[in-house]
């Protein structure tokens, strides 16, 4: 079977969701583009790029993705969500053993930049919610 | 007898050297400066207008120095990060709900697109300059 897109996807939602100490601060888990109703404090997952390099012997030579990666926290503070996204950045940039079905990590991923904004509900002054986190990218090669 | 070696032209090399950055940038300088104009032109047509705040709040901020020249996109309109990145869940205070924005991915990813294709555009006037690109 040729490789998936989806394979990077899940890698990239398995290697958070199996840190502890993101989870600690994000109970309601891991989503790839929203979050399910009812979550408060999670990470959402999001690719915002990707991109297939030919090369001479390949159409598909390299590929990179880019990632949103941000946690999501409830509350006028966002001393949990900073430390939710340095937690993030610790599981990702710089991570060299992610496992992609199908693919090959080709360099570290890497932090791109990062991401911060808070979100007030117009409908309701009492719900504020903290987006914290950033761009992440990978550099993969095609298996199959 | 004492030997001299005398070599010639090696003023016009090193002011030619001194000079590159700035070569360099006055040769980018209007491929930056398109590229912007092409990311600009496409966010802006792909934005929805409502108020047309979104769409209005779009504007370049170009930075020039001697050795370089910058140009940053930038939209300063409230909304602009919550249409781009998405909103979560929302309910009034009633507790009925009001849904969310999915993210609209409209900004980052166009920007992205541009800048790869500017760096392809820029190798060629690097590498006119006798200077070779290597791991972009």
């Amino acid at each position: 079977m040729a490789s998936d897109a989806g394979a990077v996807d899940a890698a990239v939602m398995a290697v958070l969701r199996a840190d502890s100490a993101l989870m600690a601060r994000c109970p309601d888990g891991v989503f790839y583009g929203v979050a399910r109703p009812g979550a408060a404090a999670c990470v959402i997952v999001d690719r915002f790029d990707h991109v297939v390099h030919a090369n001479l012997f390949s159409p598909a030579g390299d590929e990179t993705f880019t990632y949103v990666v941000t946690a999501v926290l409830p509350d006028t503070d966002a001393t949990a969500a900073r430390e939710a996204a340095l937690r993030i950045r610790t599981v990702l940039d710089g991570n060299e053993t992610l496992t992609i079905a199908g693919y090959a990590l080709q360099r570290p991923v890497r932090e791109e930049q990062s991401l911060r904004w808070p979100e007030p509900n117009p409908g309701n002054i009492d719900q504020f919610v903290q987006h914290w986190g950033g761009h992440y990218s990978l550099d993969v090669s095609r298996l199959t | 007898m004492p030997a001299t070696l005398r070599i010639d032209g090696l003023d016009d090399e090193l002011d030619a050297l001194t000079a590159l950055p700035t070569t360099l940038r006055d040769q980018a300088a209007p491929l930056v400066r398109a590229t912007a104009d092409q990311a600009e032109a496409t966010i802006r047509a792909a934005y929805p207008v409502v108020s047309g705040q979104l769409r209005d709040s779009l504007h370049q901020e170009v930075v020039e120095t001697p050795a370089g020249i910058k140009v940053r996109l930038i939209n300063d309109a409230p909304q602009a990060i919550w249409y781009e990145y998405g909103t979560v869940f929302r309910h009034t205070s009633l507790g009925y709900a009001r849904g969310r924005m999915p993210a609209a991915k409209v900004f980052v990813p166009e920007v992205m697109r541009d800048r790869r294709a500017l760096l392809d555009d820029l190798i060629p006037v690097v590498e006119a300059e006798g200077l070779k690109v290597r791991g972009q």
